[in-house]
């Protein structure tokens, strides 16, 4: 099997339109959580993490991206900028474009132009690069990212491509923001992951993209995507196991594969009272209580099929920077098993970075990236 | 690899190994039919009723394909499956609620990984997921994923297929059993052309 490397990375979310200035707002403490002003998706007063579209739509026309919808503009954008950074030609044939999202164009259901297929992006992300392979599309409700960084990985190990472009996006909607309404799991708050006085979780929109190749950067520090595994509960559809069960399994086998500890732990953390209790316990179940943890969803609230990408470039970034960055939102202890949340920024020499999410299905997922010098 | 069972549910009949079990002679609907296929199969499993039509018709595949109690690892059994649809008629569905009151119980059912779940809940699998949205069947593509679960990963099986609705009248199911060991007398080797086989029956 061949070793897997990260060539380049884009975030666009409610912090900023390329990873660095993304970082910036999360050192800062910056939250792109916010309650809008005429709220096109609820009466309701809830914080939502939004994209401010007319940024977009002029970094777009920057990029002659024109005459998209919403959603395929985000995806295009996210995806020109992570490939102007790396040195990949997109129409190569050694090339597979990765596209992981949930709902898609979902605000073009029922309009009956085709848009609101999830394929249809791949469509126009195929005419858009030229590319050579019709790009992949993969649908694993909140776990999708990382279930298209885990394919990504294993499709460049096993020698079927040499570089993978990984999207994930997921954008706002009357659909998605209704549906986790009537779930009653969103918070009149910004989100707070881990906390005592946890209610809910808070919604965002975004895309993060990164390049993966096995061809390792001429740089002097490189970073490595390890392993990563995927489990299902086997337990329920729309809640997580009280055990962790099946996260503890995604875990284990990531970790088992490599013989390697990771010093930093992205979690999923999406603040609602049982997925937080969940991952304490599954974190636990694994020996990593001790291991410093943070939640990104404090910041951009939860983004959906772009999570898994999004949160992980976050990390990949931590991990550049020896940086921790508090988990936001965090105040008083209040989960299932005591773990290690970050409490403030600071400092960190580390080099083994473990990103987990879990999802609707019972879907659970983990992937491990480690740094070399 | 082996094909070691399949199964294919379509609005005409169901068959099994390609061999007819269930014809809908009087073309009923989707819930009739599905209806008249879980009691046929003597099935037990109330919360069947309340799942949408691409959680039925997959969970019904896999349980036909299945039986009651299969021997295989729950932690090394993996799924792949791939449509077309995603869950676009469920959230159709989904959609005209939220004027009135939005349901949750819908809501749920508004992605296409939740087959999957509600199959790992009935046999307990707990092994790796993968849920591929393309324009049309690809036995290429569905060989080229399962093959990458078994080389890449500790799977000793895998319910791997299609499972697509696109509305009552029209809807096809085609799942079947990889595993790394044949293990039945019907089984046939796991590659593009038999998929495309099995697709067909």
């Amino acid at each position: 099997m061949k070793k897997v490397y990260v060539l380049s990375d884009n975030v666009i979310s409610p912090l900023g339109m390329n990873s660095e200035e993304n970082f910036d707002n999360l050192r800062d403490g910056n939250s792109g959580l916010h309650y809008l002003d005429n709220n096109p998706f609820t009466t309701e007063q809830i914080p939502l993490g939004s994209l401010d579209w007319e940024r977009i739509f002029n970094h777009c026309n920057e990029h002659e991206i024109d005459g998209h919808t919403k959603f395929d503009s985000l995806v295009l954008l996210s995806l020109s900028k992570a490939i102007a950074e790396s040195n990949i030609r997109s129409s190569a044939d050694n090339v597979i474009f990765i596209l992981s999202t949930t709902k898609g164009n979902i605000d073009h259901l029922g309009a009956n132009n085709g848009k609101s297929f999830l394929w249809s992006t791949a469509k126009v992300i195929q005419k858009h690069f030229n590319t050579a392979h019709f790009p992949l599309v993969i649908s694993n409700a909140c776990i999708s990212g990382l279930v298209a960084i885990n394919t990504a990985r294993r499709l460049l190990a096993s020698g079927k491509y040499e570089h993978a472009v990984v999207c994930g996006a997921d954008i706002l909607s009357d659909f998605v923001v209704s549906g986790f309404l009537s779930f009653k799991s969103l918070s009149a708050e910004p989100c707070k992951p881990f906390d005592a006085k946890r209610d809910g979780l808070s919604l965002g929109e975004g895309a993060g993209t990164i390049v993966l190749s096995i061809e390792q950067p001429a740089k002097p520090e490189v970073i490595e995507v390890a392993s990563g595994a995927s489990s299902n509960d086997a337990n329920h559809i729309s809640g997580p196991s009280r055990t962790g069960e099946g996260l503890f399994l995604a875990i284990h086998k990531t970790l088992a594969s490599k013989n390697l500890q990771p010093q930093y732990i992205s979690a999923h953390g999406t603040a609602t009272p049982y997925n937080d209790d969940m991952e304490s316990r599954a974190l636990k179940r694994n020996n990593l209580e001790n291991v410093p943890v943070n939640s990104f969803k404090g910041f951009t609230g939860h983004t959906l099929g772009a999570a898994g990408t999004i949160e992980t470039i976050f990390g990949i970034h931590a991990m550049r920077h020896n940086y921790l960055i508090r988990s936001l939102g965090y105040n008083e202890f209040g989960v299932a098993e005591k773990i290690n949340i970050i409490t403030k920024n600071q400092a960190y020499k580390f080099n083994v970075f473990l990103k987990v999410a879990s999802g609707f299905g019972g879907c659970n997922a983990a992937a491990l990236f480690v740094k070399h010098e | 690899m082996y094909i070691n069972q399949y199964v294919c549910i379509s609005p005409d009949k169901v068959t099994i190994n390609n061999e007819s079990s269930i014809i809908n002679e009087e073309k009923s609907d989707f819930r009739v039919f599905t209806k008249q296929i879980y009691r046929s199969y003597a099935l037990q499993y109330p919360k069947f009723f309340k799942m949408d039509e691409h959680s039925r018709l997959g969970f019904l595949a896999a349980s036909l394909l299945l039986g009651p109690e299969p021997e295989l690892e729950n932690e090394n059994t993996a799924m792949v499956m791939m449509n077309a649809e995603s869950t676009l008629f469920t959230d159709s569905q989904y959609k005209e609620s939220i004027s009135g009151i939005p349901s949750p119980a819908l809501f749920v059912y508004t992605l296409p990984n939740i087959v999957m779940g509600e199959i790992a809940i009935k046999y307990k699998f707990k092994g790796e997921n993968i849920f591929l949205v393309e324009p049309a069947f690809e036995a290429q593509k569905l060989y080229d994923h399962t093959s990458l679960i078994f080389d890449t990963t500790p799977t000793q099986s895998c319910i791997a297929g299609w499972v697509n609705v696109e509305s009552t009248k029209n809807y096809l199911a085609v799942l079947y059993l990889v595993e790394r060991i044949a293990n039945s007398q019907k089984c046939i080797t796991f590659d593009p052309t038999n998929i495309e086989k099995t697709f067909q029956s």
